[in-house]
């Protein structure tokens, strides 16, 4: 044991000596050196300074102060950040914190605001005017390390009336002892004091100064307890960053205190910075009923303390981690209320309270599931919710309910449940809960969700297809989604296999009437997707009649009326897209009886393409012009090959593949016999082997006959 | 029948209040509402909420009424104020009876920014962060008041050590080109100390009101000269450089120098008139527990002149 640790403390008697103090790294000693032995009473060690003028001197300064690791210019800093300002009555105190060299609280100064004592023998040499005859206030501050505080938990009333008994000494010395009561002080477990810190701990958690107004005539140390009963309302890790006054002047500039009293509101306005200053809440004292908690995480703490009602002091007193007042620590806090029920319980419970419909029941088990909302982010099993939804029907739409209290159930047990934003397959499993169809508030707790996907968005707001009502297309609108988005997800959706053919109706007809309303060519995205052939198949399975009639609308929407052959050139020359029957009887439909045949070979065409044939080996017949007479060989063998030129870039191969494709193995070549009188080859009759022996066959025989005739005709 | 005139709020920065501890800056504040009562001028003050209201009350009743002086500050106050009063239009208007200028009521908020002097004394900073407050509300200013005390700078000569110390940081952090663009009222504090007094009076800066009760002044084309001699005889060999530090780093124009008393010489009740014999207002304390008052009723001297002065600046700025 280091010797200056053994030299007492000034104020404390000889038998207080820290008998089996450790040091720390700094020379501090630590807290489970704090206690003077183990049956004394508690004990915590502090470093000190003295804040105020000489006799002779007009300007304040620390006077003096311990020999700790804190400076003079750290204390000289802490008190003139946390001023209260012009002090009306003395003594007052103040509570602040000093970060430490990472950043993290480490101090709770507390500060006492005071003239020296009249009598000279408790004055510690203090005068009570300086060198113009002005009074002295005089700063007693003492700094004890948070993680000593947090293992003895003394409230502020505690520290004042320990540090009531120290006198400092007169000059620098080592850190002082407080001597803790033994009996830890008194709060109100109820009436308005009670009433008022409870409303006043919810709203320090929206981060906003709160300025007690109206307890002028309320004694100082009333007003301590005010401020530790609202501590007590609190985590007790909350002190660690805690800024308070017993009073403060309304016309400082920039306080830097959470929670003070006052005897006007401070204006508005903007800091010297120009930053615009926060607006303190104000409350007033006798009116703790005027006071409305805003903000998520004041309320639902509001929400937590009255579940918890008189246990709160004693839960969060265990609380002692370190808390700052920002929002990623409040919501953490807030998110881990001791004494709350898993969500997974929660749930139970909920089901429970839903067959007796306990609305009192029910709406602690949601501000619960709330609590646990404004958490930090956490790993949930959202399987385990969902089964427990769908086991205690949750999600039913049960009439003994309010439309309001439903409303928060429905909104919370999705986010708790389903995950919000909500995606796809989130959207089936609550159908999967619920039951088809949803019931309307339930999809009005939908609408209310952020969804992942258009899908979900659209199936939120859309019950059946072939809605005349633009206004779900104009609020999609609003979000700026693009207009093929919807139906390139669809699609999407529909190539995965992951669409569920109940809801393929619904958001086909959405997708393609914002495609339509919103789109400057609606016409080439359906081109690209084959004209939604082979979506229609999967939306529509085995209703072909239905495929038919929602393909006609597609082209006719399309093409605007009857399709020429042009038109079903472009329908059936989509790469990559092999006509359905589907799609073969719509245009047939929608094209001239004439067409028809053109209509069919378009379609074998396309199916050859798509199944990977060359494309020199797929038109079957033109269109015979009278001239020049294409029967000719030589104009057909030069015509043919220019326009075999100009196909030479196939739409079935990708860029960069040469232009004879060459077959997939698993197509096996077309048997010829099928070929016959179906495929004109582009190159040469002649080429062919039998077509020539025919005709050498028919010219011999013609030959013959021709020699047979002129003989019998010349020997006659 | 005249009309009512029109009322028109000017807006504008706000004026910072300068000056080493026990100068006299919050007295000087305290006075303010008894002298504008006092000279009739037609201005009057105005709390412009309910804080700053209540101080002004205040401080006004300790000094007016307890002949008491305000305690010191402690850190920087705001004091949302504002100065009421009438003026003539520059321009005439048509009436039925002819061309007349039409009176409007003006309303110069002045956001006054009390410091604790010890803020800025180079000497001994309490907090970087309080300072750096203070000179951001200096900078934010269109008007400051600098209380230039000859007593203490008889007795500690401190004055240019606390002046350079924020000049230097204002002028790092405004970074002008030119001089900083600030209108400065110049007051040298307690004329109605015997020094202060004494020494107007032996450089022949003296004249006295003719009205009742005859108070001697140091005219206005007097006071910076008076000013420049009281640095002269500072206790360090510093003080002469304030008034070139001012005049450089402010433009000279927009500086102006007052000899000012927040309490006024004491006036027999009896005669009602200054008595060069007996006319010590402030009454120091005699015991260690006494505090200073003021022996009679409080007449302040040039208190008014300077805050009207960058009110009226202040309206221009703000057109």
């Amino acid at each position: 044991v280091d010797d200056r640790d053994l030299i007492p403390p000034a104020g404390q008697p000889p038998e207080m000596l820290w008998s089996d103090g450790l040091t720390r790294p700094d020379g501090v000693l630590s807290g489970d050196s704090l206690a003077a032995d183990v049956t004394g009473p508690p004990a915590i060690v502090a470093e000190w300074a003295l804040w105020g003028k000489e006799a002779q001197e007009t300007g304040y300064h620390v006077l003096r102060c311990s020999n700790g690791p804190l400076r003079a210019q750290d204390f000289s800093e802490v008190i003139t950040r946390y001023s209260p300002g012009e002090l009306e009555g003395l003594p007052e105190y103040t509570v602040s914190w000093i970060p430490g060299a990472n950043r993290e609280p480490e101090y709770v100064a507390m500060g006492i605001h005071e003239l020296a004592p009249a009598d000279p023998q408790r004055a510690d040499g203090r005068s009570r005017r300086d060198a113009v005859g002005r009074e002295i206030v005089f700063v007693r501050l003492f700094c004890m390390r948070y993680a000593d505080l947090a293992e003895l938990s003394p409230s502020y009333q505690d520290l004042v009336q320990a540090a009531d008994q120290v006198q400092f000494p007169a000059a620098a010395a080592d850190p002082v002892t407080l001597t803790l009561p033994a009996q830890p002080s008194p709060i109100p477990g109820s009436g308005t004091a009670r009433r008022l810190a409870e409303r006043v701990a919810a709203l320090l958690l929206t981060g906003h100064p709160v300025c007690v107004l109206g307890a002028d005539d309320i004694p100082v140390a009333e007003r301590l307890r005010f401020i530790d009963t609202v501590m007590a309302m609190l985590p007790y890790g909350l002190r660690a960053t805690m800024s308070a006054a017993t009073w403060a002047g309304s016309t400082s500039q920039d306080l830097k205190l959470r929670l003070f009293f006052s005897g006007a509101p401070r204006v508005g306005g903007r800091l010297t910075d120009g930053r615009p200053r926060a607006e303190d809440c104000l409350v007033e004292w006798a009116h703790p009923e005027a006071v409305h908690v805003t903000g998520d995480a004041g309320l639902l703490y509001q929400d937590w303390l009255k579940d918890v009602r008189g246990q709160a002091p004693a839960l969060l007193a265990e609380q002692a981690s370190p808390v700052r007042f920002n929002s990623a620590d409040i919501r953490h806090m807030v998110g881990n209320l001791p004494k709350d029920k898993g969500v997974a319980e929660t749930l139970d419970d909920l089901g429970q309270s839903m067959l007796i419909a306990d609305r009192s029941a029910i709406k602690t088990a949601i501000r619960r599931l709330q609590r646990y909302l404004a958490g930090e982010h956490k790993p949930a099993d959202l399987i385990d919710y969902q089964r427990r939804v769908r086991a205690g029907h949750l999600l039913a739409d049960d009439g003994r309910l309010s439309a309001a209290l439903k409303r928060e159930l429905y909104d919370v047990l999705l986010r708790v449940a389903f995950g919000v934003p909500l995606t796809y397959a989130g959207y089936c499993s609550v159908e999967e809960c619920a039951g088809v169809p949803l019931h309307a508030p339930l999809r009005a707790a939908l609408v209310r969700s952020d969804a992942a996907d258009c899908l979900t968005w659209v199936l939120a707001r859309e019950t059946r297809p072939g809605s005349r009502s633009g206004k779900s297309l104009d609020e999609l609108r609003q979000q700026r989604m693009p207009a093929a988005e919807p139906l390139e997800r669809v699609v999407r959706a529909v190539a995965a296999q992951a669409l569920r053919p109940a809801h393929g109706p619904i958001v086909l007809d959405f997708a393609l009437r914002y495609l339509w309303k919103y789109s400057e060519d609606p016409r080439t995205v359906l081109a690209r997707h084959g004209y939604l052939a082979w979506q229609h198949e999967y939306i529509y399975p085995g209703d072909l009649e239905t495929q038919v009639k929602q393909l006609v609308r597609v082209l006719g929407v399309t093409f605007g009326g009857p399709l020429s052959r042009s038109d079903i050139d472009e329908v059936f020359g989509q790469p990559g897209y092999p006509p359905t029957v589907a799609l073969e009887e719509a245009v047939v439909r929608m094209t001239d009886r004439r067409n028809r045949g053109y209509v069919r070979e378009q379609v074998a065409a396309a199916i050859l393409r798509s199944r990977g044939f060359p494309s020199q080996t797929v038109l079957v017949r033109r269109q015979r012009l009278w001239w020049p007479p294409q029967r000719w060989p030589w104009w057909r063998r030069g015509h043919e090959a220019a326009a075999g030129q100009r196909q030479s870039t196939p739409q079935l191969e990708p860029a960069g593949q040469p232009d004879t494709v060459p077959l997939p193995p698993t197509i096996a070549p077309p048997p010829p016999a099928r070929l016959r009188n179906r495929v004109l080859f582009r190159d040469s009759a002649w080429a062919h082997p039998r077509i020539t022996v025919v005709t050498v066959v028919l010219l011999l025989v013609l030959v013959a006959a021709v020699f047979l005739i002129t003989r019998s005709v010349l020997h006659g | 029948m005249p009309s009512e005139p029109a009322s028109e709020t000017v807006l504008g920065k706000g004026i910072t209040l300068w000056g080493a501890t026990a100068t006299g800056k919050t007295t000087f504040l305290a006075a303010l509402y008894t002298a504008l009562l006092d000279q009739d001028t037609g201005w009057r003050l105005r709390g412009e909420d309910q804080g700053s209201t209540e101080a002004l009350v205040t401080l006004t009743h300790t000094l007016a009424d307890d002949g008491m002086f305000p305690g010191g500050t402690t850190g920087i106050r705001n004091y949302h104020w504002s100065l009421v009063g009438t003026v003539p239009r520059a321009i005439k208007e048509w009436h039925w009876y002819g061309l007349r200028r039409r009176d409007r009521n003006v309303v110069i908020p002045l956001e006054l920014v009390d410091a604790a002097g010890e803020i800025a004394d180079a000497g001994r900073v309490q907090s970087r962060e309080i300072t750096q407050r203070f000179v951001d509300n200096l900078a934010n200013s269109t008007g400051i008041v600098f209380f230039f005390d000859p007593i203490r700078e008889f007795e500690r000569g401190d004055a240019f050590q606390h002046t350079f110390g924020v000049l230097a940081q204002l002028d790092s952090q405004m970074k002008r080109r030119g001089k900083l663009p600030h209108h400065v009222a110049v007051c040298v504090t307690k004329f109605d100390e015997q020094r202060v007094f004494d020494a107007a009076a032996r450089m022949g800066m003296i004249d006295y009101d003719d009205a009742p009760p005859g108070f001697p002044r140091v005219p206005e084309e007097d006071a910076r000269d008076f000013f420049a001699r009281l640095c002269a005889v500072s206790r360090t060999r510093t003080a002469h450089r304030v008034l070139p530090l001012l005049e450089q780093t402010f433009d000279p124009s927009r500086i102006r120098f007052f000899v000012t008393s927040a309490i006024g010489f004491y006036v027999d009740r009896y005669s009602g008139m200054f008595d060069p014999q007996d006319y010590q207002q402030h009454i120091p304390p005699t015991i260690p527990d006494e505090e200073p008052r003021v022996r009679g009723v409080v007449r302040p001297i040039n208190v008014v002149e300077p805050i009207v002065w960058l009110g009226k600046q202040l309206a221009r700025t703000a057109g």
